[in-house]
């Protein structure tokens, strides 16, 4: 990601007037050099404006070099849409073009789809489900798109199983397509975020694959241990008040991290955020909830609540400091231990005086 | 000469007007464009010239800002294609003309092919259109094209000079440290007796640009960012300019080359200015007498560079004339036929070290001078090199401590910083 190979065809001024595709040719050109196995071409606002006629440059290449595969994103810059737009629709046309529909699901293997490329937690996170999947006997097939190959790519369709990363607009965007053009299966849990979530993952991949004994002690084990991490929380966490103000809609592992410490969730408060699925928790019914929740509330809202802690996607400046503060993560690690490790910070923040002494010269 | 390996993902000539327009302490920015060009501008222009406290996108959730404080955008989409951007241009001129002194409007490459008259839109005292920032044009060129056309609006001529006061032109917020390295020429000339009327698109207000012609003289900070606004204000406003031979002032040759030439132009004393650089040479020859003396460093060390020309050059001295080093190779962001280029390449010539100008790739130097990105590609090869940061993109680090890249403390620090980072190294 350092150094992306990402070549331009530089149009100019004179190219949006007499047409750019002799750049276009030199820029794919130098591509070509080093003979990478594909070669995508992204056309942008200009390219499009001025109807460049990409299609034709790359037809005329591929008969030049056989031995490399070529597809073309027709972005056009935002003329097609935003920037998750063109995620999508470069996803979809990836799969589309070049993953091997007719190979047939083979052994133990599952995809991975969706991962954030741009989330710094995502080989993180890659880990820890490719350390579960191996201790039930399964293999990664491939991850779709993410540190992947295009020899992966094609074999998408060798994996009997399909996770999605994260049920998000995007996740939701690509497994619809995939259900719907090509009849893949998911499993009904994404990544898991939280002690539940990944018990429900681990039993639902044990049920699929018939791998019930590997899964009990994996399951058996970290019960065990996530119990030794909550038990000394409890007593310093047990009545304190929290409020939560989150753009995800995720926030199950936060709710259940809370009531198990026997925490009181005075407030939560979702935001509006195109992203997400909608509300999908197993406790919305007995939770203070407050959809669409206006950010501009918080400061009445924490005066009137008097929270002990209130948890937000982002810190910001200008609230009461009558509680304490602090940050979830927009992408969390995965995993059994997500809302007990964010727990101890809970207790480390509460044990600490309301306001450090920086946020006292705010006045200044 | 070779030029940045990493060309296709520098920034360009939209970036450079955004940052012109960004640099006005009391303006405002409007990315007349879609939302992919507006990030990175809203980021970096708020992370290099914060005006507020909190980054929370909370707090900036108005549909023209998508959480960010800076830089709201029209968010072209393919129905204002069809049907133009006028409206969403006029929600946001009406919003911010009247809360800043100036508010600048910049088409993107796309919205700019659509040419819409935006001019009708223009309340021309307190707004400026740009609408064409070029398509492949460089940074340089889009940050002086874009000064130039807000100056030739603006500048008031026939303003009556005043003597011992200087502009200080191509210097920008995306410039590392911009604050203490405007700092640092403001320190050195005061020494002097010269004061600075206005730093043109980086800090200034609008009311000082505006007043551009009251100072005596223009002093180019970075060539390749300034070169053509000094020209212009030569030629529009009959002032002079002076191009610092050795690029700009960092290293302790730099530093006195540039005390000399300003002091020759004004014909005043530059002995006070000279000495704080010869308390300053004073104080690193004891460090410096020290440290060689246990590792015989950083003699025979070696350096490369990769950066723009106007601190290639005076690095170049820093390291090679001043503390022994070798260089491995050098190479620039930009191949204009600029003073500074071709100062580098003579000098090198001269040496017979013509073979050093060539990319990084390669080249296994002991410290690399440079922007984060290069630094961190070339760790990949190298996973030795101890690499500074001179030039953005920046890996990210949080200065406390007041810094900067040019001036006494910058050399300083640079200096610092090779020496802790040789020890590692050896």
């Amino acid at each position: 990601m350092i150094d992306p190979h990402i070549l331009s065809s530089d149009m100019s001024e004179s190219v949006m007037i007499y047409g750019g595709s002799d750049n276009l040719e030199k820029a794919i050109e130098k591509a070509t050099v080093d003979r990478p196995d594909c070669i995508f071409i992204v056309t942008t606002c200009a390219s499009g404006i001025i109807g460049e006629d990409v299609l034709s440059v790359m037809e005329n290449a591929k008969k030049k070099h056989d031995d490399i595969e070529f597809h073309l994103m027709n972005a056009d810059g935002n003329i097609s849409g935003d920037f998750m737009q063109g995620v999508i629709d470069s996803s979809i046309m990836v799969a589309s073009e070049i993953v091997d529909w007719a190979s047939i699901p083979e052994g133990r293997k599952v995809n991975l789809i969706g991962e954030k490329n741009i989330a710094m937690n995502h080989e993180h996170n890659f880990h820890f489900i490719k350390g579960i999947l191996n201790a039930l006997d399964l293999e990664v097939n491939c991850r779709f798109i993410c540190n992947t190959t295009i020899d992966e790519i094609k074999g998408l369709n060798r994996a009997a199983l399909n996770i999605l990363a994260h049920r998000d607009y995007f996740g939701r965007a690509l497994s619809d397509y995939f259900v719907n053009e090509h009849g893949l299966k998911f499993t009904k849990n994404p990544f898991p975020i939280g002690y539940n979530e990944t018990v429900d993952l681990i039993c639902e991949l044990s049920k699929y694959f018939s791998a019930d004994e590997l899964a009990q002690p994996i399951i058996s084990e970290n019960r065990k241990r996530y119990e030794e991490y909550m038990s000394p929380l409890r007593g310093q966490l047990e009545g304190k008040r929290i409020m939560l103000v989150a753009l995800s809609q995720s926030i199950d592992w936060i709710v259940e991290t809370a009531k198990g410490l026997g925490m009181d969730i005075v407030k939560v408060g979702i935001c509006d955020y195109s992203q997400e699925e909608g509300l999908a928790s197993r406790y919305a019914h007995s939770l203070p909830l407050e959809m669409n929740y206006d950010p501009s509330k918080r400061k009445d809202d924490i005066l009137d609540l008097e929270p002990d802690l209130v948890i937000s996607n982002y810190s910001s400046v200008g609230l009461p400091n009558m509680a304490s503060y602090s940050v979830i993560p927009l992408c969390p690690d995965i995993g059994f231990f997500t809302g007990v490790e964010m727990a101890y910070r809970w207790k480390n923040i509460l044990s600490l005086p309301r306001t450090e002494g920086w946020k006292k010269d705010a006045y200044l | 000469m070779p030029t940045c390996n990493s060309i296709d993902i520098a920034p360009d000539a939209l970036t450079g007007a955004i940052i012109a327009m960004e640099g006005i302490s009391d303006g405002a920015t409007i990315l007349n464009g879609p939302t992919g060009c507006k990030y990175f501008h809203g980021a970096i222009s708020d992370s290099q010239y914060p005006r507020s406290f909190s980054v929370d996108p909370l707090d900036y959730g108005k549909v023209h800002y998508f959480g960010q404080p800076r830089v709201p955008t029209t968010y072209l989409d393919s129905n204002d294609y069809v049907f133009g951007s006028s409206e969403k241009v006029r929600v946001l001129t009406d919003e911010l003309v009247g809360k800043y002194a100036i508010v600048s409007i910049v088409n993107s490459p796309g919205a700019s092919l659509l040419a819409e008259d935006l001019e009708r839109l223009i309340d021309k005292d307190r707004m400026f259109l740009i609408e064409t920032t070029g398509f492949s044009g460089s940074m340089f060129d889009g940050f002086q094209n874009a000064v130039i056309t807000l100056l030739e609006r603006f500048s008031i001529k026939g303003l009556e000079e005043q003597d011992m006061t200087v502009n200080l032109v191509g210097i920008s917020i995306y410039h590392k440290h911009w604050q203490g390295n405007i700092e640092e020429i403001r320190s050195i000339l005061s020494k002097m007796g010269i004061r600075v009327n206005a730093v043109v698109c980086a800090g200034s207000s609008f009311e000082d640009l505006k007043g551009v012609g009251n100072a005596k003289c223009n002093i180019i900070v970075h060539e390749e960012y300034g070169l053509r606004i000094a020209e212009w204000l030569r030629s529009e406003l009959s002032m002079p300019f002076i191009n610092p031979p050795m690029g700009a002032p960092v290293g302790f040759g730099s530093i006195e080359s540039f005390i000399k030439n300003v002091s020759s132009f004004f014909d005043v004393d530059p002995n006070k200015a000279l000495d704080s650089v010869k308390d300053s040479r004073s104080h690193c020859y004891g460090v410096l007498s020290r440290y060689n003396s246990l590792s015989g460093l950083p003699r025979g060390a070696t350096f490369s560079i990769h950066s723009d020309p106007s601190l290639a050059l005076p690095l170049f001295h820093m390291l090679y004339d001043y503390l022994g080093m070798i260089p491995e190779s050098i190479s620039l962001t930009t191949d204009s036929k600029l003073s500074v280029s071709k100062g580098i390449d003579s000098y090198l010539t001269s040496k017979g070290l013509g073979d050093a100008l060539r990319e990084l790739s390669g080249s296994f130097p002991d410290i690399l001078l440079s922007d984060g990105n290069t630094i961190s590609k070339h760790r990949l090869d190298n996973q030795l090199v101890e690499g500074i940061e001179i030039s953005l993109p920046s890996h990210g680090y949080s200065d406390v401590l007041p810094k900067a890249t040019l001036g006494i403390k910058g050399t300083y620090i640079i200096l610092e910083k090779i020496l802790n980072g040789l020890y590692r190294v050896y």
